[in-house]
């Protein structure tokens, strides 16, 4: 579900514009997010587009499968504008905006899905 | 004592082909590399030819639309933060580290510098600048910056080649590559680097190439067969170019130690100013003539000994008739005779590119044993009385060439390039 005031003004590219230089099954994931809500392919898509910034496979990458454990700049050998070309897609791909005074907490997968999940989800009723 | 700079390797993405054989067999034969375009959908602009790129699609902002050769094997995360000229750019790098025989690895000691001259890319930052004002100045791609500005070549270069001796870029419009190739040559002289690297790339894109329309510069000649005609007397302007080309210099006796091919020696440069005008020559073309005769002072040349000219003139009125004048005050008026030739028949004007790019061709003049021709020239202006301009490629073997480049602001630079003994491999 996506929270149309965080939407951000102006111009933006289409998620699918967004997604194209990604897997099919990515873009699937990012369909089922949108039409379904499903928010653990919401999860899937941003793993994926981490991961697209992760310049060479060998650079300072801790072993194993990535995952919420993994931090962005330890384990992925990510710099800051990547971190920063993550964030902005993310952007586009989820219509939302993320303030810079949120970035600081956003250090590993785990942090950046559970912020997006709370960013996505409709506010509860009271 | 001064220490010798050898070329020892050249990559073309250029209009007249994409690797060094086309390209000489194009520069032998006369073929230009002209094409009819369509600048954004509109039959309605007086633009309607430009030196073009073969086997490359690169006019969009997005990476993931470029296209080009199987042979390139290139990372995304390259890419993602380029505009169009760097793939161009990346493409000749990686041809002139093979013709040179040197693997990445080898540039990344501190012995090897970088010099890059572009304009940037106007389109990547119109691109960039567009969403940011969209916006109202919230939403902006981290790349925004360091894909468009000139600079990006030598940024994303240095950095994805891990080169780590002396980097920078040039930033005088149509002599920027010259003056590139020079302070290269100066670097190696005075040993402070062993191999310095010289690109110079740019892009034929709407953005790039209009604005040049609204000075009134630009040809607008609708046949690629003659729209580009330095030195003729009914030239009316140049024809936009794109492309990259990247030469490699080494110092005599590194090149040497390691087996280096060799095209020819740089051997001197000179630059000097016509303090005039931002956008036209000086009418005398005084700052070229002394742009060249410090050249020949730089090389320990005479006039008479400069066997072939590769000249800037662009196909602009006043810009050719400045530099006609220029070569007769330094080379008729010593009673030398060199043949003349501007390839920007062939290529058209490929601006910050252009100095690399001829001198690259003088390189091939050199080893191959040829002196290009004025293609499409018919009648030469009356300026170029007394100056030998070859309609025909020569094929006759050049010992030591010239080369000029002038750009806004009375830039003007001379190369000297001289063939050496040891044969290529």
């Amino acid at each position: 579900m996506i929270d149309p005031a965080s939407r951000p003004s102006g111009s933006t590219p289409t998620a699918a514009g967004a997604l194209r230089a990604f897997p099919a099954e990515i873009q699937d994931a990012y369909q089922r997010y949108a039409t379904q809500g499903d928010l653990n392919a919401a999860d899937t898509v941003v793993l994926a587009i981490v991961m697209d910034q992760i310049k060479h496979p060998s650079v300072k990458r801790t072993p194993g499968p990535a995952g919420d454990h993994s931090s962005l700049i330890g384990d992925l050998g990510l710099d800051s504008v990547s971190i920063l070309d993550a964030v902005f897609t993310i952007e586009g791909v989820f219509c939302v905006q993320i303030p810079d005074t949120d970035l600081p907490g956003l250090a590993t997968i785990g942090d950046l899905r559970t912020y997006l999940r709370r960013r996505l989800s409709p506010p509860s009723a009271t | 004592m001064s220490r010798q700079a050898l070329i020892t390797g050249i990559g073309f993405i250029t209009p007249i082909g994409n690797d060094r054989d086309a390209v000489t067999r194009n520069l032998r034969e006369g073929r230009h590399g002209l094409a009819r375009v369509e600048f954004l959908g509109n039959p309605a602009l007086p633009v309607k030819v430009a030196g073009t790129v073969k086997d490359f699609t690169a006019d969009s902002p997005d990476w993931f639309d470029w296209r080009y050769p199987a042979r390139y094997d290139l990372p995304k995360s390259v890419l993602r933060a380029f505009s169009p000229h760097g793939l161009f750019a990346l493409c000749a790098m990686e041809q002139a580290l093979a013709d040179a025989n040197l693997s990445a690895d080898a540039l990344k000691d501190g012995g090897t510098g970088l010099y890059c001259a572009s304009a940037g890319s106007s389109m990547m930052l119109h691109h960039h600048l567009r969403g940011l004002m969209m916006s109202r100045g919230k939403r902006c791609s981290p790349h925004g910056v360091n894909s468009s500005i000139a600079g990006t070549l030598n940024f994303n270069l240095a950095a994805h080649y891990g080169i780590r001796g002396a980097v920078g870029g040039f930033a005088a419009a149509c002599a920027s590559s010259s003056h590139a190739l020079g302070c290269a040559l100066d670097d190696i002289r005075l040993g402070r680097q062993q191999r310095m690297i010289v690109a110079g790339a740019e892009e034929a894109t709407a953005e790039s190439v209009l604005p040049f329309a609204a000075m009134h510069a630009l040809s607008t000649d609708s046949d690629p067969d003659t729209a580009s005609r330095p030195f003729d007397a009914t030239r009316k302007g140049f024809v936009c170019a794109g492309g990259a080309v990247v030469l490699i210099l080494e110092e005599a006796e590194f090149a040497r130690r390691r087996g280096a091919p060799v095209y020819a020696e740089l051997a001197g440069w000179g630059q000097a100013a016509d303090g005039h005008s931002v956008t036209a020559s000086h009418p005398e073309g005084l700052g070229l003539a002394m742009a060249v005769e410090r050249s020949l002072a730089d090389a320990g040349v005479q006039p008479a000994e400069i066997d072939y000219i590769n000249a800037h003139a662009t196909s602009t009125v006043a810009g050719d008739r400045s530099e006609a004048l220029a070569l007769r005050k330094v080379f008729t008026d010593a009673g030398a005779r060199p043949r003349i030739s501007s390839t920007k028949g062939l290529t058209g004007h490929s601006l910050s590119m252009a100095g690399v790019m001829e001198a690259a061709f003088c390189g091939l003049a050199l080893k191959d044993g040829f002196m290009p021709g004025n293609a499409h020239l018919q009648t030469p202006d009356e300026a170029c009385a007394g100056l030998d301009l070859p309609r025909a490629t020569l094929d006759l073997p050049p010992r030591v060439v010239l080369s000029t480049s002038s750009g806004f602001g009375g830039s003007n630079v001379s190369l000297i390039l001289r063939k050496i003994q040891e044969a290529r491999h």
